[in-house]
């Protein structure tokens, strides 16, 4: 009977997860042409997903990803080394918390679209830089670019860093770090030998999110790069948009593989059962 | 200035509008085992932490020997300080806890190890070199909070609560050795402590606080013995407090001070003040003894006498211990050895006589000392 309370969920899983794996696994070793796909064993999607324009846009993929955990994770460790240890009330503490997640009651393609008149042609960032005489014109590297998609992902997901970071830190008995200042460490000393590697499971499932939700992302790309920039998460998108399921689905296992991949690799060094 | 290890010139704290530590002024001898005893709230932690660095000072100044050290952070200080729960990294071994001050100095690695090892084997843990903090008992961890504060070599140790987290068996068997390794040093032990006992085995010298205030130092004998207010009397504990009005006499040995108590009952003790006044003497609870109302005590003129019924008769072991209530509800324990009470037993709610001599009657003073 107590299965009961679990069934539901499990339901809905084997229907909306399982089912539906199972068939873009089928379905990417189908043949197809003009169109039409027909049941097959066929490798020729995966041959596709395997050429170099794919590769590359593999290759491009990893680069948003790289470059967002590394902004998520300078921009969120501070945050939540400020809230954990700077703020000394409970109650002041959980508003700013609260604050930061504020963002998030607004849906993610609203917030990407905001960036569009800040870093625009003739938005606020070039506007300020042709104030400052910091540029002689106008640049368009800000919008409908690279610079776009990862500036919006950082913004979309540095708070999935913050999360696990401060819930780390606020386990950390203060009285550890004034152990190690009474025993001659800096504040950085402080940071290095204490904080850093108390914060780190939580480091690693923040980065864990930040990975997994970029590597699978294709709207921030496609609305941010004006189709200037590729993803694995966009390649699909396209390949379905133009009917081409069998190779679709052949990428959308390889980029399940490749993110699965990099999760349990990561998971390694974390044990999960302790945080949670 | 230099036989003191720490000297503080009227320190204050004050948290807002909380004065947590008042204008306290003190000088620890080189060499001695101090504990700053009192109830949570006192201060007592707060003056540990100022001493090292953790806590600004709000007024006045703190000497290590001849440096003044107000204003320095906790690394310049050449203190060192060990934390109520120790406090130890929990993601390091024992071994490299112990080696961090060193770490921080920039000793290198094999070194600092060698060193780590050396107190290992001092403090009787070798083999526990690779055990996490998690995986130590109580009482080994707060060996090695010990050792990684004494492996800087610091002028001054400072101890936060550190064996109230142990159970009693364990409690007893540090602290001997806490005692041993501050006699070997030769080194300053600062010591924050709320239980009497302990500040009693330990120290050489016993700071009792309240309220942000000083209320006595002296020697465990001198604290013990003569309480100097009503608060460590009533603190340190088998001390009976009472109060009463002065009526006369001289106050010396041939005409002592003439006391009415509160149940009006005539007291007599040692000490000039004016006639009229309200005072507080203590008695110590084994310095007192009971025996039924109608015994004979003989004509004893140096002995005081308390009338009240016996509310409370403990067996504890080795002694026997009695409340006597008075009929103004004044409340006075004695401590009567095992022996002399089987001789001479007090049944409850039976009618009682406390005796005491006019020179074990302590005056207390009214106001705490600075």
């Amino acid at each position: 009977m107590p299965f009961g309370l679990a069934a539901p969920y499990t339901l809905v899983l084997i229907v909306f997860l399982l089912l539906p794996v199972a068939l873009i696994v089928t379905i990417s070793f189908w043949h197809y042409s003009n169109f039409v796909m027909t049941p097959a064993f066929v490798l020729d999607n995966y041959r596709l997903v395997f050429s170099p324009v794919y590769l590359k846009t593999y290759l491009n993929t990893f680069r948003f990803a790289v470059l967002v955990w590394f902004f998520a994770l300078a921009i969120g460790f501070p945050v939540a080394y400020f809230l954990s240890f700077e703020i000394r009330t409970t109650r002041i503490r959980m508003t700013l918390f609260l604050l930061c997640t504020v963002p998030f009651l607004t849906s993610n393609i609203i917030r990407s679209i905001s960036w569009i008149p800040f870093l625009g042609r003739n938005g606020l960032l070039n506007g300020g830089l042709l104030f400052l005489g910091l540029i002689e014109e106008p640049l368009d590297i800000f919008l409908f670019s690279s610079v776009s998609v990862v500036i919006s992902m950082v913004h979309l997901y540095t708070l999935f860093m913050v999360v696990p970071i401060f819930n780390n830190m606020m386990r950390i008995d203060h009285s550890l770090l004034e152990a190690a200042r009474d025993n001659g460490a800096s504040d950085w000393g402080v940071i290095r030998h204490v904080i850093l590697p108390l914060t780190s499971p939580g480091i690693m499932i923040g980065t864990i999110f930040v990975l997994a939700l970029v590597l699978g992302d294709f709207a921030t790309v496609r609305l941010m790069s004006g189709g200037q920039a590729a993803s694995a998460g966009l390649a699909i998108r396209n390949m379905i948009s133009s009917t081409q399921y069998p190779p679709a689905a052949a990428n959308a296992v390889v980029l399940l593989a490749v993110t699965l991949l990099v999760v349990g690799g990561l998971l390694r060094f974390v044990d999960v059962q302790k945080e949670l | 200035m230099s036989e003191y290890d720490i000297t503080l010139q009227g320190v204050s704290k004050e948290y807002g509008s909380l004065l947590a530590v008042d204008d306290v002024c003190l000088a620890l001898p080189r060499g001695s085992y101090c504990c700053l005893l009192g109830p949570s709230g006192c201060g007592k932690t707060s003056i540990l932490r100022m001493i090292a660095g953790h806590e600004e000072i709000t007024r006045g100044r703190i000497w290590l020997r001849a440096e003044d050290i107000s204003h320095l952070p906790p690394a310049k200080r050449n203190t060192s300080m060990m934390f109520q729960d120790y406090a130890l990294f929990p993601h390091m071994t024992a071994a490299e806890n112990i080696a961090f001050g060193l770490k921080m100095r920039g000793v290198r690695k094999r070194a600092r190890l060698q060193q780590a090892e050396e107190m290992l084997a001092k403090i009787g843990l070798t083999e526990y070199r690779r055990h996490l903090p998690a995986q130590l008992s109580g009482g080994q961890r707060q060996r090695v909070a010990l050792a990684r504060a004494l492996i800087t070599e610091p002028a001054v140790l400072l101890l936060d609560e550190p064996l109230s987290a142990l159970d009693r068996f364990v409690r007893i068997q540090l602290r001997g050795e806490l005692q041993r390794m501050q006699k070997e040093l030769g080194m300053t032990f600062i010591h924050v402590t709320h239980s009497q006992e302990e500040a009693l085995a330990l120290a050489d010298l016993v700071v009792v606080m309240d309220q942000g205030r000083i209320q006595q130092v002296g020697s465990p004998q001198e604290v013990y013995g003569h309480a100097r207010t009503s608060f460590v009397a009533s603190f340190i504990g088998d001390h009976n407090v009472l109060t009463g009005r002065v009526e006369g006499g001289a106050g010396d040995a041939r005409d002592p001070l003439r006391l009415t108590g509160r149940s009006g009952q005539t007291f007599r003790l040692l000490g000039r003040i004016p006639e009229g006044q309200q005072v507080e003497f203590a008695v110590r609870a084994d310095h007192a003894a009971v025996q039924p109302d109608d015994a004979d005590i003989g004509t004893d003129t140096d002995l005081n006498v308390l009338r009240g019924t016996a509310a409370v008769v403990e067996y504890a072991g080795f002694q026997v211990r009695i409340r006597v209530d008075t009929d103004a509800q004044e409340h006075f324990t004695v401590y009567v050895p095992e022996q002399r009470f089987a001789a001479r037993p007090v049944t409850l709610d039976q009618r009682v006589k406390v005796t005491w001599k006019i020179r074990d009657t302590d005056l207390l003073d009214t106001e705490p000392v600075h």
